[in-house]
């Protein structure tokens, strides 16, 4: 016991120890360097939440674009707005919601069935319509469209082109089978990473199957 | 005033030591954060070459289709496209006049030019700005009377921002329809 006091009185008189100015310093340069990492570190999870949001958007979008590639794929009498069908037997009427371009495609799937595929430029989601007049739990349009969204609710699809490559011709006409391209351009809807503008910007195309007496418009 | 023997301080050996050390702590720090914040981008980049990677391969079936419903040999490539010595480049603006060869056509090859973008026609060889994104299809089994296969390969190639060199490939076979 009488060491240790010893100890803290020479401690006391002695000056040996830190100041309180170093003792500043130090925790000063600390607390810089701690805020600059956990700064940095704060931000790499964040981004790497952007990435897996935009991951699975991405994701998400694949689906629907395979959805579409398979239907359009086995499909025959393309048409857009500005690549209406030539042939007598089937019509591609005006495309509502088309005022600005090709943001629709209208097509004959493998089982007969006529049907669209469209931008809502509402909730920024991709809707495949079909001839349904009794439409549950989708949007009627006045030509009796029945438009269903195909996109998950955490896509945002802002841009939807259709370019149609010998899409109208009769068989007859031009021996080329039809080239459909989707351009769009996809983000998340996460509140967060939303306003970053992270789109990506996706094209793919597709060539129909459909040949030579091969479909059942060239029969 | 003290004596020369006692005379405190660092050695400069204890002071290289310990400025090594916190240098390789923030190089760490510097490393990883610049990883994560072009992480975004190179997401993007890899899913839109994956589509592109698959349009060049529709785009080749595109082309023997065409030759098929034309009455041409169906593994010509739609004017001489397929061709085990050269690669081709193909936006789907290409039409049968077009024509992007180029060799030598190997594994290493590198496509000429650039895809360009536009947000109203899409990735072409004409319209928009230019993007990081190379293309170009490699074809084998050489066209030849009996030959009822064909290997093609569509190769997107890509220089990420980090200066990282991206390449997909997709590979398909397509079979004579009519043997």
């Amino acid at each position: 016991m009488k060491k240790i006091m010893k100890k803290i009185t020479k401690k006391k008189f002695g000056e040996q120890g830190v100041s309180l100015m170093e003792l500043m310093v130090a925790v000063s340069i600390f607390i810089i360097v701690i805020s600059i990492a956990i700064g940095s570190f704060v931000q790499s999870i964040r981004t790497q939440r952007t990435a897996l949001a935009l991951i699975s958007a991405n994701d998400s979008i694949n689906l629907s674009i395979e959805q579409m590639a398979r239907e359009i794929r086995t499909g025959y009498l393309f048409c857009t707005a500005s690549v209406p069908v030539t042939s007598s037997t089937a019509s591609c009427n005006v495309l509502e919601n088309d005022a600005f371009g090709d943001h629709e495609l209208q097509f004959v799937n493998a089982n007969g069935f006529t049907v669209r595929y469209r931008l809502n430029g509402a909730n920024f989601a991709l809707e495949k319509g079909i001839v349904d007049s009794v439409c549950l739990g989708g949007l009627l349009s006045p030509e009796g469209f029945c438009y269903k969204p195909i996109t998950a609710d955490n896509v945002k699809v802002s841009i939807f082109i259709v370019k149609l490559i010998h899409g109208g011709d009769l068989p007859e006409a031009n021996p080329y089978p039809p080239r459909v391209t989707l351009i769009m351009a996809v983000t998340s809807k996460e509140s967060d990473v939303e306003p970053l503008n992270i789109f990506t910007d996706i094209e793919t195309s597709i060539s129909p199957r459909c040949g030579q007496n091969g479909c059942p418009s060239d029969i | 005033m003290k004596k020369r023997g006692e005379q405190k301080g660092y050695l400069l050996l204890e002071l290289m030591v310990a400025i090594s050390v916190f240098v390789v702590g923030i190089l760490g720090f510097l490393g990883l954060l610049s990883g994560t914040l072009s992480l975004n981008r190179e997401i993007a980049d890899k899913f839109t070459a994956n589509y592109l990677a698959a349009e060049g391969v529709e785009l080749t079936k595109n082309l023997i289709d065409a030759d098929i419903l034309d009455g041409n040999p169906w593994n010509r490539g739609n004017g001489g496209r397929f061709n085990s010595n050269k690669c081709f480049e193909i936006d789907y603006l290409d039409d049968s006049s077009d024509s992007r060869e180029f060799n030598p056509c190997n594994s290493n090859s590198v496509a000429p030019n650039f895809l360009r973008y536009s947000s109203s026609t899409g990735y072409t060889y004409s319209n928009g700005n230019s993007t990081p994104f190379r293309r170009y299809i490699r074809t084998f089994n050489p066209p030849a009377a009996g030959n009822d296969q064909i290997k093609v390969e569509s190769v997107v190639t890509w220089q990420g921002r980090g200066g990282s060199q991206n390449q997909i490939t997709l590979e398909d076979y397509f079979f004579n329809p009519l043997p």
